[in-house]
């Protein structure tokens, strides 16, 4: 039998279950509109009777001892979350590439008003002005009044000067996508990685203190997602026990490819954040490629690089022998020299925060690949020292002076290369910014990389060098053909033509231009019959050309045909090709932001208010918290008959 | 499916964003009517454009060479008409047919002299016209348009320096000698002798000796031999040759020559070479089997009557070892000599063999002497004399007049790639209609279109954005 007073603990129960209710109703409409906001519930039980189970339970009629508010907690779901930052850095690949290729295409094509008609009409600059160097050249031949030998100069230097600034705009686009890849991109990367391990920090300090820290949830989720648009990333949670049977959750972020899956280079993860450890990203360009060789491209090879984790910023020095954990934290290079009779070296660069634990993975491969070391010396880590021991009786010193070391030996902490970022828009900037489709590619092979921006400027390198060694080849009159060059890199100089630096020859005035190669008879000239120029409009019309790779990859000379037909053509690709690469990755970008649409939904329709959803729960929890102070009036109605109005029948 | 109030306005604001820029794209290609903005709305389109645009700018090329070659032929074939006429005019009693018919009638000898006055008036007239220019170009000066191709020098007709009728270049000699390049490919160089020393080596030969030996020369059987040491330059060898270094027995080549018999010569400092290369750095190397070459003064006329200059009117050109293939361009060369004709010929009468000229104007210099020197001769004499000139005159004027059927070919021709050309304009600008733009009904369409879409989007949000339950609780 239920105490008398029962009831009113059970009306009580229902008026703050309804209240907190009402509560939650009201913080899901505030906050409709709120960025990363998910939808709350409470969480609420039926009390059992308190006998239940008891000695002196009773049987009968027994009542429970009303509802019981547990807590608060989120509409969210794991998967979708998981999915939508997977999508999201698919996505920001794309968006990354194409907003470059946007600024690319602009530079190749230009809306005008064709002279001929009134309409405007979309034209191809760099064969435009092609087209113009050889209808000047056409106009010569057949002895138009107002063509001449200074009408063709100026028609080639504008042609030289649009290849020039073409090529400028290239070099621009690419260092405007380094700097944005670096001021905004691996900055702001950097400061979510570290917000998202402050919120881990806050998120458990709330956790213990017995608060459920949703709304810190919802701004840490936000952080995330921000995140995947720079890089792939794969979250983790990990439940901790915190001691009188209570866990927390524990997250850790680590990079993941373009499923979403933790990537894993032999064996190895890459972790971001870790509980409040976090990581650190670094962009920095050199002319090395991914494996140390020299680059011989004409560009920049730009580099994304991890840092160990860390939540202080510890760094390491080197003592005789040992390396130590020291304070305050610097990033600094440390250099070894290890060995017996023939001192060996190599260098390890150790960026802050790199743990001892990687710097011994680091210096294993390092020895291993030193073939007069390997073997011979074996490292441990002791405290916060990490020991060399050698073999054989062999000593040891290290150095910290960068003496005549070959940079090759340099090794990075992290171990990860550009390759490893699948997704994400650092992603998308690394491959604009260093890949270059069939340059990258060794005769024989498939391209297996992007055309960045690398591929069009070299493109436009290799067209100019074409341009320039037909045009001379016709001009010269010597038996190499090669004396009298039109196009050259420094005015003097016709080899190592580039796009961004053909100019014309210093020594064109007028009587420069080859007209006739058929030695006239004396005192006779045949400098008006003009058969060179003829010759030279078949050389750029007519004549096929076989546009090769110029570089090296690996050391290898790649010697690919890209382009094989006349230069006319080889002018026209560049802008079609580019065309079609746009539409390509557009296409791609659009399914990607079509997808993530689509997964946006889904998360939004489990996770976002719905203002109708809580109007009706407002009107419910309304009721609620109505029928529950009626069920009190009733119970104190009920207690009013019991306490005074019983036991007095037939009271006069 | 759970629909929030967020999900909805975030489908609604993309929705609304894309029925606007729709429409954006549809307003701009109603009035521009353009069928992409860039090559990646349309790379296969953006791909023809550009193709199309490439081709106009080559036809509008090949028009413009047409019209000029077509102003320079007409000019040339009224000139010729000119010339022909002035050749069968009968009209009074100065025209060339009248003058030779009183002659074959016979003439009394102050009659003779006017008569030859009215030839070499006749002959000047044919020059001066055939020197005509069009635009800046001299139009019968074959490869060299640059100057006045005919000129009468002490009553001889000379075509750029070269007499008509015996080849012989006033200019001075030259000699074409083979060597090995730098390629290790035989080629060939020409050297000038100028006017002076060109008289005294003329008829001489050269070559470059094989084995190379020290720089020298040697002058044998009237053969020069020229020994250069290996990496000799052509700059070297013009240096040598024209005595501004000594060769390796310590004299010059004017004194190598007289000491092989040459005599007259004072100085070897006008020689050049042809074509020597500003760095000079070509090396000359001897043939395997070196051969001598003849230096002479003689141009070959037939050649010279025959040069080519190639124009690009759209035959699809094409070369062969740096030649333009004869098929594949207009050949828009007109050398003088073609047309008045060059070179003499054997004819055999009562009196022998003799040489007459082939050229209409040195034929005509050749009967005003006959006229001018027949005094005391009697008609007879003077009737046969210039009668051996007369056949000569007709069959050059027969010649002239096949020629001249021969530019009316090219004209023809011209005629045709010019259609074909102006045909090949209307289908270009078609294609590029077709490729380039939209059609103008589409465009239109489309745009009315999108508004609508755009409209209905802006009405249907307004019905729908502001309705929530809210909005109907009491």
């Amino acid at each position: 039998m239920s105490s008398t007073f029962d009831g009113l603990f059970i009306a009580r129960s229902g008026v703050r279950a309804a209240r907190a209710n009402l509560n939650i109703t009201g913080q899901n409409i505030t906050n409709a509109n709120t960025d990363g906001y998910t939808r709350q519930r409470v969480d609420q039980s039926a009390i059992p009777p308190c006998e239940v189970g008891g000695v002196w339970a009773s049987s009968g009629a027994t009542c429970g001892n009303g509802v019981a508010a547990t807590g608060t907690s989120q509409l969210r779901d794991a998967f979708l979350d998981s999915e939508y930052r997977t999508q999201k850095a698919n996505s920001g690949e794309t968006t990354a590439e194409i907003k470059a290729l946007y600024d690319m295409e602009d530079i190749f094509t230009t809306t005008t008003t064709a002279s001929s008609s009134s309409k405007s009409a979309v034209i191809d600059v760099l064969s435009n002005e092609y087209s113009n160097f050889i209808s000047q050249l056409q106009a010569l031949t057949s002895g138009k009044s107002t063509a001449s030998e200074s009408t063709i100069r100026e028609e080639a230097k504008l042609l030289a000067t649009k290849l020039n600034i073409t090529a400028k705009s290239l070099d621009k686009i690419r260092s405007q996508q380094y700097s944005n890849l670096n001021d905004y991109g691996i900055n702001k990367a950097n400061d979510l990685i570290k917000s998202i391990a402050s919120y881990n920090d806050q998120i458990e300090k709330a956790e213990i203190a017995g608060s459920t820290a949703l709304e810190l949830k919802d701004q840490r989720n936000l952080a995330l997602d921000q995140l995947s648009q720079y890089v792939g990333i794969k979250v983790t949670e990990t439940p901790k026990d915190i001691g009188a049977g209570r866990t927390v959750d524990e997250m850790s972020v680590c990079l993941a490819d373009e499923d979403g899956n933790p990537l894993k280079v032999d064996g190895q993860t890459y972790t971001l954040v870790d509980g409040k450890s976090y990581a650190k990203f670094t962009a920095t360009q050199d002319a090395k490629n991914e494996d140390g060789s020299s680059n011989t491209g004409s560009f920049q090879i730009t580099h994304i690089r991890l840092s160990g984790l860390t939540d202080d910023g510890a760094t390491f020095t080197a003592n005789s022998g040992t390396v130590t954990n020291p304070s305050p934290a610097t990033d600094s290079t440390y250099y070894f020299q290890i060995g017996d009779n023939a001192p060996q070296s190599i260098q390890i660069q150790t960026p802050t925060g790199t743990s001892l634990a990687a710097l011994k993975g680091l210096v294993d491969t390092a020895i291993s690949h030193n073939s007069a070391l390997a073997g011979k010396i074996s490292t441990n880590v002791v405290g916060d020292h990490l020991a060399f021991t050698t073999s054989g009786g062999n000593t040891l010193s290290i150095t910290s002076a960068p003496t005549s070391l070959s940079p090759d030996n340099v090794l990075n902490m992290d171990g990860m290369k550009n390759d490893d970022l699948k997704s994400g828009s650092f992603s998308g900037y690394l491959k604009l910014l260093n890949e270059s489709g069939e340059y990258d590619t060794l005769s024989g092979n498939a391209t297996t990389t992007m055309r960045g921006i690398g591929y069009y400027s070299q493109l436009l390198d290799s067209i100019a060098q074409n341009l320039a060694s037909a045009v001379n080849a016709v001009n010269g009159t010597n038996d190499a053909s090669d004396n009298k060059p039109l196009f050259t890199k420094d005015g003097t100089n016709a080899s190592g033509v580039t796009a961004e630096n053909i100019q014309l020859s210093s020594k064109w005035v007028d009587g420069y231009l080859t007209m006739s190669k058929i030695p006239p008879h004396a005192g006779d000239s045949t400098a008006t019959s003009y058969s060179n120029i003829t010759a030279m409009i078949t050389a750029l019309t007519n004549t096929t050309q076989n546009l090769k790779s110029t570089h090296m990859v690996l050391g290898v000379d790649k010697g690919i045909t890209i382009f094989n037909g006349t230069l006319e053509k080889a002018f026209a690709s560049v802008s079609t090709m580019l065309g079609q690469d746009v539409s390509s990755v557009q296409s791609t970008n659009n399914t990607n932001s079509s997808l993530l649409n689509n997964i946006d939904s889904s998360r939004q329709e489990i996770s976002s208010v719905s203002i109708d959803d809580e109007a009706i729960d407002m009107v419910q929890f309304n009721q609620a918290l109505s029928a529950s102070s009626r069920f009190m009036t009733a119970v104190d109605e009920c207690l009013q008959t019991i306490i005074n109005s019983m036991g007095v029948a037939g009271r006069g | 499916m759970r629909i929030t109030t967020q999900m909805m306005m975030s489908r609604y604001k993309r929705d609304v964003s894309d029925a606007f820029a729709s429409m954006n794209t549809a307003m701009q290609h109603a009035y521009d009517y353009r069928a992409f903005d860039k090559p990646s709305d349309d790379p296969l389109a953006a791909a023809q454009t550009f193709e199309v645009h490439w081709q106009m700018s080559e036809n509008a090329d090949y028009t413009n060479n047409i019209q000029n070659m077509d102003g320079f032929t007409k000019t040339a074939d009224t000139i010729l008409i000119n010339v022909n006429s002035i050749l069968s005019d009968t009209g009074n009693n100065n025209a060339l047919k009248t003058i030779i018919q009183n002659i074959n009638g016979g003439m009394n000898e102050g009659n003779r002299a006017d008569a030859a006055a009215s030839l070499t008036t006749i002959r000047d007239s044919i020059i001066s016209k055939m020197n005509a220019k069009y635009g800046d170009s001299y139009i019968f000066g074959g490869s060299n348009s640059g100057s006045a191709p005919f000129q009468m020098i002490n009553n001889e007709l000379y075509y750029r320096g070269i007499n008509v009728d015996t080849g012989v270049n006033i200019n001075g000699a030259s000699a074409t000698v083979g060597y090995t390049d730098v390629n290790n490919h035989a080629n060939s160089l020409q050297i000038n002798f100028g006017k002076d020393i060109g008289a005294k080596l003329n008829n001489y030969k050269i070559e470059i000796a094989s084995p190379a030996g020290a720089l020298g020369a040697q002058v044998s059987g009237g053969t020069i031999k020229i020994s250069i040491p290996s990496s000799t330059t052509k700059a070297d060898l013009q240096k040598f040759l024209n005595g501004s270094t000594n060769g390796a027995n310590g004299q010059t080549f004017l004194k190598d020559l007289q000491d092989g018999g040459v005599t007259g010569l004072t100085s070897t400092s006008g020689i050049t070479i042809s074509g020597l290369p500003d760095n000079g750095t070509d090396l000359v190397t001897p043939l395997g089997a070196p051969t001598a070459s003849s230096i002479s003064n003689v141009v070959d006329l037939a050649s010279l009557a025959n040069e080519n200059v190639y124009v690009d009117i759209g035959l699809g050109i094409t070369s062969t070892n740096g030649k333009i293939d004869d098929q594949s361009a207009f050949d828009s060369a007109m050398p003088g000599i073609k047309y008045l004709g060059y070179g003499t010929k054997t004819i055999t009468n009562d009196d022998g063999t003799k040489t007459v000229p082939c050229n209409i104007c040195s034929v005509l210099t050749k009967i005003a002497d006959c006229l001018n020197k027949s005094k005391g001769e009697s008609n007879t004499a003077v009737i046969k004399d210039v009668s051996q000139y007369i056949d000569s005159l007709n069959q050059s004027q027969t010649s002239l007049q096949s020629k001249q059927a021969e530019l009316g070919e090219k004209m023809s021709f011209l005629s045709d790639a010019a259609s074909y050309t102006s045909d090949m304009k209307i289908s270009l600008s078609d294609k590029d209609n077709n490729v380039e733009y939209l059609d103008y009904t589409d465009a239109v369409e489309n745009f009315y279109t999108q508004m609508y879409c755009y409209n209905a989007s802006l009405k249907v949000g307004g019905q729908i954005l502001q309705q929530s339950l809210m909005d109907y609780l009491k």
